[in-house]
């Protein structure tokens, strides 16, 4: 299903092998570049992307602003148009589509947005009913399914307010419920919690999942926290300077993260790894030598320290980290300081690394 | 000298009904025609979506050759145009013509300024509704900005009255031509104050009309 990863120069991919979607395919983005003008030359923002995104997944992307994820999602509804390379969404060849075939085209994928968009002049009912009335839905039908999907998104008692009235949350639901009111294959999510405080950032993501659930839509999320991706998605890309610089399964990216900018990303969730300042303080105490050592699911970590203090004479002490489950599996870091000749740590270090990575944290 | 009010007064209300009925036709003609020029002019800009440079730079020209000529100018130079549309260079019909032109331009910024500040992350959704065009500008784009629409008319149709006192130097009639013949020209000056004075409540009334129309669509 990776259809072109022999032709890919992007030798920064790690993680190959888990590029492939798990179920059928249902978005598939080819050697996709898109650059603007801009003064003075142009300005690229997504080289040679490749990704394929199943059936029913819930895909993360994530990437730091200007990495080129707004960009990448609206490719997909054709708000943009690839530069060069393609985009083919459920076998149709969005690139390739005239306007009035893309407007038919984007009836089949639901658009959520940081900032809502709601029409001020609509009410919630309206603006839900808005797509509908667009692709010519008789009025009978239309109102059933607007208070279907009001129902839906649990927001029927609030169907005659207008969006000023709605708090954050409720706006996003609206937009939530004007997304899928057309029924369609996938739903795009641009930054759509960004907006809003941790609580009802939580609400909005446990209703996108039942979303994923229930009514089997496809989902792209595209965040710059890791905690939304944590929170829902089953694979994630991680973009960096227009390019995908690693994916996989969350659980395997989370636990093994390859790349600077994914680390950099995990940092903001986990905290893994001493600050500087906190190391320094850990090495003018201690008289033992300091590694983080990285735990993963399978690997007992625990027993190889205590293995070790049994037969080596190596004596540990924890000092910093955090491991988490994700989706049953464990995950994350812990500094640990092993005292000991330094034969016997070696032999540990030995030990551990065959299971896990291990890194010193040096002078 | 004893000004003849018993004479004046019905003249007075003729002049006020001649100036509604030329405020209302210009405001109705150059306000349609105007707004279908605004929308142009806002939707052919560059990533607007009927982005168009071509078009957007004629618009833009035609506009701002008209717009900054001055009124009375306006009515000297559109003459010929004048008559070959309503038959005569003076009148009432002349001076709707005359008036028409001059608004239309002027309605025609004041509808793309309006338009263009219209929530572009509004437009996408609606795009990624699959909306097109003609649906985004009749559906999406008026009515999401009709209450500074509202205001904007209003200051408009206050530019139109404004007008239509000077339409009275080619003889068109209303309040401003009153002012003018019945006292300035014969000394009259309680005349002109009285027809300064109907011409300012008469702007009164329309700004509060404006003003309450664009808070009913805004909902204050």
């Amino acid at each position: 299903m990776s259809s072109t990863s022999a032709a890919s120069p992007t030798p920064e991919v790690i993680n190959p092998p888990s590029s492939a979607s798990p179920t059928p395919e249902i978005i598939r983005l080819e050697r996709v570049s898109k650059s603007f003008p801009s003064r003075g030359g142009e300005i690229v923002a997504l080289d040679g992307v490749d990704l394929s995104i199943g059936r029913g997944e819930v895909f993360g992307i994530i990437g730091h602003s200007g990495a080129g994820k707004s960009t990448l999602v609206r490719l997909v509804n054709g708000l943009e148009e690839v530069t060069s390379g393609r985009v083919v969404v459920d076998g149709v060849e969005i690139s390739a589509l005239d306007a009035r075939a893309l407007a038919k085209q984007r009836e089949q994928i639901g658009m959520i947005f940081q900032q809502f968009n709601l029409l001020r002049s609509r009410t919630v009912f309206g603006n839900v009913a808005f797509p509908l009335w667009v692709a010519g839905w008789p009025k009978a039908r239309r109102e059933e399914r607007v208070w279907e999907m009001l129902d839906f998104v649990g927001l029927t008692q609030r169907a005659w307010a207008y969006p000023e009235q709605l708090s954050g949350g409720q706006k996003q639901r609206v937009g939530i419920a004007r997304a899928l009111v057309g029924g369609p294959q996938v739903l795009l999510a641009d930054e759509a919690t960004s907006a809003l405080d941790p609580e009802t950032t939580g609400d909005v993501l446990e209703l996108l999942r039942r979303t994923n659930r229930e009514l089997g839509v496809t989902i792209v999320v595209i965040t710059h926290e890791m905690d939304v991706v944590r929170a829902i998605a089953d694979r994630v890309a991680v973009l960096d300077g227009g390019r995908v610089v690693e994916q996989g399964t969350t659980v395997d990216v989370f636990a093994n993260p390859a790349a600077p900018t994914t680390r950099a990303f995990l940092r903001t969730v986990l905290r893994t790894r001493p600050a500087p300042d906190q190391l320094a303080a850990l090495r003018s105490r201690g008289a033992g030598r300091l590694f983080t050592v990285t735990v993963r699911a399978g690997v007992d970590v625990g027993a190889v320290l205590s293995d070790a203090v049994a037969e080596d004479g190596v004596r540990f002490r924890l000092h910093f980290g955090e491991i988490d489950i994700l989706q049953g599996q464990e995950y994350g870091a812990v500094t640990v300081e092993l005292l000991g000749d330094d034969a016997a740590v070696d032999r540990v270090l030995t030990r551990l690394g065959e299971h896990t990575t291990v890194e010193e944290e040096a002078a | 000298m004893n000004t003849p009010w018993e004479v004046l007064w019905p003249l007075l209300f003729e002049s006020l009904g001649q100036t509604l009925y030329m405020v209302a036709i210009t405001l109705v003609v150059s306000g349609l025609a105007g707004l279908v020029v605004g929308i142009l002019l806002s939707t052919t800009r560059p990533g607007g979506i009927l982005a168009h440079r071509g078009v957007n730079a004629v618009l833009n020209l035609v506009v701002n050759v008209f717009r900054p000529v001055p009124f009375i100018i306006l009515v000297a130079v559109l003459g010929p145009l004048t008559k070959a549309v309503t038959g005569s260079i003076i009148g009432t019909n002349a001076g709707i013509f005359v008036m028409c032109i001059g608004a239309v331009f002027s309605i025609a910024r004041v509808v793309e300024q309006n338009l263009v500040s219209v929530d572009p992350g509004v437009i996408e959704a609606v795009q990624a509704a699959g909306a097109r065009p003609l649906r985004i500008i009749v559906a999406v784009l008026v009515p999401e900005a009709l209450g500074p629409l509202v205001l904007g008319y209003t200051y408009i149709v206050i530019g139109i009255v404004d007008m239509s006192a000077m339409v009275g130097a080619i003889g068109g009639g209303g309040l401003g031509d009153f002012a003018l013949v019945r006292g300035y020209q014969v000394f009259r000056w309680d005349v002109t104050v009285v027809a300064t004075g109907v011409i300012i409540m008469l702007v009164q009334l329309l700004q509060h009309l404006g003003n309450r129309l664009a808070r009913r669509v805004l909902r204050y």
